[in-house]
Parts: structure tokens; C-alpha cells; sequence
């Protein structure tokens, strides 16, 4: 399917994963468009978390083309992929992966450092904006899962990526902060027009994107587009 | 040597220019054709000059020429400092003709400097230097347009470049101690300090004071403690590079207010303290450059011909006997004979030596330094408190920092000299002791 030029953030076309005989992704051809909500479901060992990590530049893939925001992703060096995942890409992972020692603003400021300078106000602003207004001083132990789960959006956020990705955001939360952590990510998505892309195996998150991959086996089984149920999903 | 010498400063030298042709991109022709029709001038100036001029004047010549070029790094320290405050379009832009002629002006000084460090009169030696000089143009002009694309951007800055070009130069003059800046410079800033303190107690009649304590007094001595000079020069060696580095500190950040992503502006902000941390290149290492130069010159290394001094002592009239001749010592073979003539607890050093035909006696210390003694180099004797290099034609004359000459007579037994006398000078002349080499080195 041709893709208008400026519109597609990602292009892929037979984007390939083996690790060894293992097949992790099958070619996959697949377009997203700019400012789009993609969510991708399937079971353990789908191919879904390669998928995500290949399209945030934290792996390489085996064979294919990879073209985010016209950028070609194999043809960068390891420095330069560096500079991509800093500047372009912001990731959600379920662990979190906050650094437990430092506070929450501190956890934030830890991307703006890596990105170019820290600037408190402005990390202390985005905490803000997630909420957490008041938990800025805490470390991630003194935290909900919940409450760390928006710490990691606001670090996410904080360098205004194009890409945002999040691998199973949801997987340690009750239903409550689910609906929390999904409604603000709602809300950052009208607001900063990043593109998302969600892999999830819970129907609900799913629910709150415009469009739904299907993947089984590393094999792209099936690509929805749905109406969004932001307002109510349930 | 010629080789050796040549060749390594002829490398420096492309080194160099291809390191400003990176930091100055823009301005890559008018620099290369300054650098290198300056070299071609100085290096050709230097030989006319040594060929026309005889003794130490052309020395003396280029050596003024580096004190003024230290001198105007407070000048550029301060235009540096100014510029750092100004807005940014008071700016003058680099111009082409500016930096041909700077560029150009160093490059003779670099050139005169490669002349000074070929030995000069060997037979072929110019004709090597200047073949030399001329294959390195040749290898400059590929080496600047082959390698500077490959070279990783270098912050341009005019203040610090400047520093660190006179750096240099002070840095290669500092290799020859005819040329040396900073052990005369730590020793104005001793006879300044010393003058200065004693004009000071003199007029304001202080010794006189009831409340001047003797530990006061003690504090009062160290400013005329053998460190005065060396940290005092110093500290005015490094004015310039420190005023240029924090002047590069200091400078304001253009304004981003007008961007409005945060994450956009913070990249602006990175990107522009990344560009004054480049700029502070030249300026730092221009201060590791000049802190060399000031090792150089504290530890000079040229191997001097000081002998340790042979004991005598004072016949029944008071006499001291020389003998010209006494086996394997020979006062008339040109080289320095040091002896050490001791009356209780007061030791005298002297010295005997032939130049210019003749025999004379000296004491080894001269009246205005501490008594560090001299120490003997191809036609020179040097004072090693003071660096000073004092022609062989000059000992025996009396002033400055020559050592003192004592009356003596010459006979067919030896060179005499009375014991009191050699005492009596030593007493009233020489700087307090303070500091007695054990021996020769």
C-alpha cells in the first residue's frame, strides 16, 4: 500500500527477526501513519515485544527494510542509533526500569541529561501534568505502581518524541490504574500528536486505539482499524 | 641534529596548521598562504639576521620581539574579557586579511625560531634548513587539504587561538636558554618585589616600629625567599590564558527564549555550551602549553660544565696559590676551575677561567642574585639562579649579574689572590646565603 510522503512515520517493508533457527518475526510490511494510536495483541512469543524493540532502535533486525520518520534505521551506526532513541523515541516498559535511588524528578531529569541539558522546572512540569505534582521528591520504592507507571510517561514525554512505545504499561496494574494511566496517555496523545505504539495482550487497552495488529507466531495475522473508545472502553 | 630538530618542528608546524585550518574552515585560504609565506619569510629573515649581525644581538632582537608578543596576550585577554560581556552583534566578524596577517606574523615567528633552533654555521646547514623548509610547504599545503575534513570540529576562537599560537613560540623559545622569557621574568618580579619592600620600609622609616615583632619580621623575609620570583612570574605567566579561559567561561549563552518546545530549546542550550567547551580548547591547552615552557625553563636541558669545587687554603701571609699547571688541571685549557676557600664558618666560592687570551678570577656569585653559582656552555657561563647567560668575553667585568671579579696576580708559580680579601668581598657583595650547592653537578 503506497504511503504518502510526510504522512508515514513508520514504513516497514519484509522486516525480518531470526535468532538462530527461530523465526521471531516474520516478514512484516506494515505503514503507520503520523499521529496514529496502534495497538498490538497476540500471545507470549508472538513477536510483538520484537516488533516494538525493533521499531525503537534497541535491536537490529535480521533482514528488511525499517524507515521511521524517513529515517533508515539499519543504516545507522551505533552512535547514531543512540542519538535516534534519545531524540525521537520514548519507551514505557511494564518493569518500569526507574533508577531506585533517585527521586522522581531526578528520574526525569535522567532523560533530559541524556537528551541534551536537565532543566528542573520543566521535569518538575511534566510530573505536574501527570499528576504527581507532589510525589516529585519521592523515590520509586515510596511510589504505587501506578503513580511509577506515570513517572515513566513523564520520562517518556519529557524529550517530546515523535514515537512513543510501551511494552505491556499495564501488565502490573489493577483495573483502576489501568484506566488512569490510559486516560492520560489519552490525553498526552491529543495533546503532543505523538504517534503510539502499545503492545498489550489486554483487550481493554486495546480498546483505546484506533487500530489493532493481530500478531500469532511472528506472523502478522490480522490489522484492524476500530472505532476509539477513549471516553469509555469498558 | 639539523634533521632532527628541523624535521620535528616542521611537523609541529603542519600539525598546527591543520588544526587552524579546522578551527577556521571559512578562512582556510588567506590562512595557509599566510602561514606559509610566513615561515618562508621568518626562516629567511633569521638567516640574513645571524649572517649580518654578529654576537647576541639577534637574539636579543627575537627575544624582544617574544616579549612583545606576551605582552599583547594582556591585550588580547582583555579585548577577550570585553567581548565576552558584549552583545553579540558587536562581534567582529573574522575577516580575511586579518587572519592572513595574523597568521602570518606568528608563522614568521616560527620561522625565526626554527632558525634559532637549527645550529647555525655548520657547513650545509642553511642550505638543509631551507630545503627542508621547502618540502614542508610542499607537504603542508596536502596535508592541510587532505586531512583537516577528517579532523573533529575545533571551537573557533579568536582570543584563545592567539594565546595558544604565542604559547608556542614562548614554549620553543624556552628549548634555548638565549631565547628564555620566564627566568627573566621571575627575576624582574624578585628585584621588583625586593626593590619595592625596601623602598617601602626605607620612607616609612617601618624597621624602626615598636610593634614590628620578630615573627613579624620573619613574615617580611619570605618575600624575599628564592619562591618570590619563580611564583610571582608565574602567576603573571598564566594571567593571559586564565583571563581568556574564564572570559570563555563567562560568556553568555545566546537567547532561546524564542523556541517554543522545551526539549527543542534544551537541544539548542546543549548544542551551545557543547560550541564554548570547544572554544575553550585552544585557551587550555595554550596554559598546558605555557606551563611547559615555564619547566623549560626551570629545568633547563642543557648539560653545563660545573666542576666541583677543589678546597685550598691560605699560606701563612694570607696567600692563595693557584698553580696554571698541576697535573691534569690546566686553568688555561678555556673551561671553568672552581675552588672553595673556607675561614671558620664562612665559605667562599671561586672560580678561575682563560677566555679571550687571558686569565681571570671571579667569585662564583654575582651581587644581586642568591648564590647559585655558574655553570659553562659553548662560550657562555650561565647564572643558575637567575637563567642568565653571560658571554665568556664579559666574566671578569664587573655589573648586572656577572659574577663579581676579584683582584688577583699572575706569576710563574700561579695565579695569587689574599685570603682576607676573597673573604671581605664575599661578605660585603654577595646576596645572604641561603642556599649553597653541595657540590657539582
Amino acid at each position: 500500500m503506497p504511503v504518502e510522503s510526510g504522512t508515514c512515520i513508520i514504513e516497514t517493508a519484509g522486516l525480518t527477526k531470526r535468532y538462530g533457527d527461530i523465526c521471531a518475526l516474520a516478514p512484516l510490511d506494515l505503514q503507520v501513519s503520523e499521529g496514529e494510536w496502534l495497538t498490538v495483541m497476540g500471545h507470549s512469543g508472538s513477536g510483538k515485544s520484537t516488533l516494538l524493540n525493533l521499531l525503537g532502535g534497541l535491536d537490529r533486525p535480521t533482514a528488511g527494510r525499517l524507515l521511521v520518520g524517513g529515517e533508515d534505521l539499519l543504516a545507522f551506526s551505533e552512535d547514531h542509533l543512540a542519538r535516534f532513541r534519545r531524540e525521537a523515541v520514548g519507551i514505557i516498559f511494564q518493569q518500569h526500569h526507574l533508577i531506585p535511588y533517585l527521586t522522581a524528578l531526578e528520574n526525569v531529569m535522567m532523560a533530559q541529561y541524556f537528551h541534551s541539558v536537565p532543566d528542573q522546572a520543566e521535569a518538575r512540569q511534566a510530573l505536574e501534568r501527570v499528576g504527581l505534582g507532589k510525589r516529585l521528591a519521592n523515590r520509586p520504592g515510596e511510589l504505587s505502581g501506578g503513580e511509577q507507571q506515570r513517572v515513566c510517561i513523564a520520562r517518556a514525554i519529557i524529550n517530546s518524541p515523535k514515537l512513543l512505545l510501551g511494552d505491556e504499561l499495564t501488565g502490573n496494574l489493577d483495573h483502576k490504574s489501568t484506566r488512569l494511566v490510559m486516560e492520560l496517555l489519552k490525553e498526552l496523545h491529543e495533546e503532543e500528536h505523538f504517534t503510539l505504539v502499545l503492545v498489550t495482550h489486554n483487550q481493554e487497552v486495546a480498546g483505546w486505539g484506533g487500530r489493532t495488529l493481530f500478531m500469532d507466531d511472528g506472523k502478522l495475522v490480522k490489522d484492524l482499524r476500530h472505532e476509539r473508545k477513549g471516553d469509555d472502553p469498558s | 641534529m639539523i634533521l632532527a630538530r628541523g624535521v620535528t618542528m616542521l611537523l609541529v608546524w603542519a600539525i598546527l596548521v591543520m588544526g587552524l585550518a579546522r578551527a577556521y574552515a571559512g578562512e582556510k585560504a588567506a590562512l595557509t598562504a599566510g602561514c606559509a609565506a610566513g615561515l618562508v619569510a621568518g626562516t629567511i629573515f633569521g638567516f640574513f639576521l645571524f649572517a649580518a649581525v654578529p654576537g647576541e644581538i639577534p637574539f636579543f632582537i627575537i627575544k624582544s620581539a617574544l616579549a612583545a608578543a606576551f605582552i599583547s596576550l594582556f591585550i588580547v585577554a582583555a579585548i577577550v574579557w570585553y567581548r565576552g560581556t558584549a552583545a553579540e552583534g558587536d562581534r567582529p566578524s573574522v575577516r580575511h586579511a586579518v587572519v592572513a596577517i595574523t597568521v602570518f606574523l606568528f608563522a614568521a615567528g616560527y620561522g625565526l625560531l626554527l632558525v634559532c633552533r637549527l645550529p647555525y654555521g655548520t657547513d650545509n646547514s642553511q642550505f638543509m634548513a631551507l630545503l627542508l623548509i621547502l618540502l614542508a610547504m610542499l607537504g603542508l599545503w596536502m596535508i592541510v587539504y587532505r586531512l583537516e575534513p577528517l579532523l573533529p570540529n575545533i571551537g573557533m576562537a579568536k582570543g584563545g587561538t592567539s594565546l595558544f599560537a604565542v604559547s608556542l613560540l614562548l614554549f620553543i623559545a624556552s628549548l634555548s636558554p638565549r631565547l628564555d622569557l620566564f627566568s627573566p621574568l621571575s627575576m624582574k618580579v624578585m628585584k621588583l618585589i625586593h626593590d619595592f619592600v625596601h623602598q617601602f620600609f626605607e620612607s616609612m622609616l617601618i624597621p624602626d616600629h615598636p610593634f614590628f615583632r620578630t615573627d613579624i619580621w620573619n613574615y617580611i623575609g619570605l618575600l624575599f625567599s628564592n619562591g618570590v620570583g619563580f611564583w610571582g612570574g608565574l602567576a603573571i605567566w598564566f594571567i593571559p590564558t586564565t583571563g581568556v579561559t574564564l572570559a570563555t567561561f563567562r560568556e553568555p549563552l545566546p537567547s532561546v527564549a524564542h523556541v517554543r518546545q522545551a526539549a527543542v530549546r534544551r537541544k539548542l542550550i546543549a548544542a551551545q555550551l557543547r560550541e564554548r567547551r570547544r572554544r575553550l580548547f585552544f585557551p587550555l591547552f595554550a596554559g598546558l602549553v605555557m606551563a611547559a615552557a615555564a619547566f623549560n625553563s626551570s629545568h633547563p636541558s642543557v648539560e653545563y660544565w660545573d666542576p666541583k669545587p677543589l678546597a685550598v687554603k691560605a699560606d701563612s701571609a694570607g696567600e692563595i696559590v693557584l698553580p696554571v699547571k698541576d697535573g691534569d688541571v690546566d686553568l688555561k685549557d678555556g673551561k671553568l676551575h672552581k675552588y672553595l676557600y673556607q675561614k671558620g664558618a664562612q665559605k667562599v666560592r671561586f672560580f678561575a677561567l682563560y677566555r679571550s687570551g687571558e686569565l681571570t678570577v671571579v667569585l662564583d656569585a654575582c651581587s644581586i642574585c642568591q648564590p647559585d653559582g655558574y655553570g659553562q656552555n659553548e662560550g657562555t657561563v650561565i647564572c643558575y639562579y637567575c637563567k642568565t647567560l653571560i658571554p665568556l668575553e664579559t666574566v671578569g667585568k664587573p655589573g648586572g649579574c656577572n659574577p663579581i671579579p676579584v683582584p688577583f696576580a699572575v706569576d710563574g708559580s700561579g695565579v695569587h689572590l689574599s685570603a682576607e680579601m676573597l673573604v671581605n668581598t664575599w661578605v660585603a657583595q654577595v646576596q645572604s646565603e641561603k642556599k649553597l650547592p653541595g657540590g657539582g653537578k
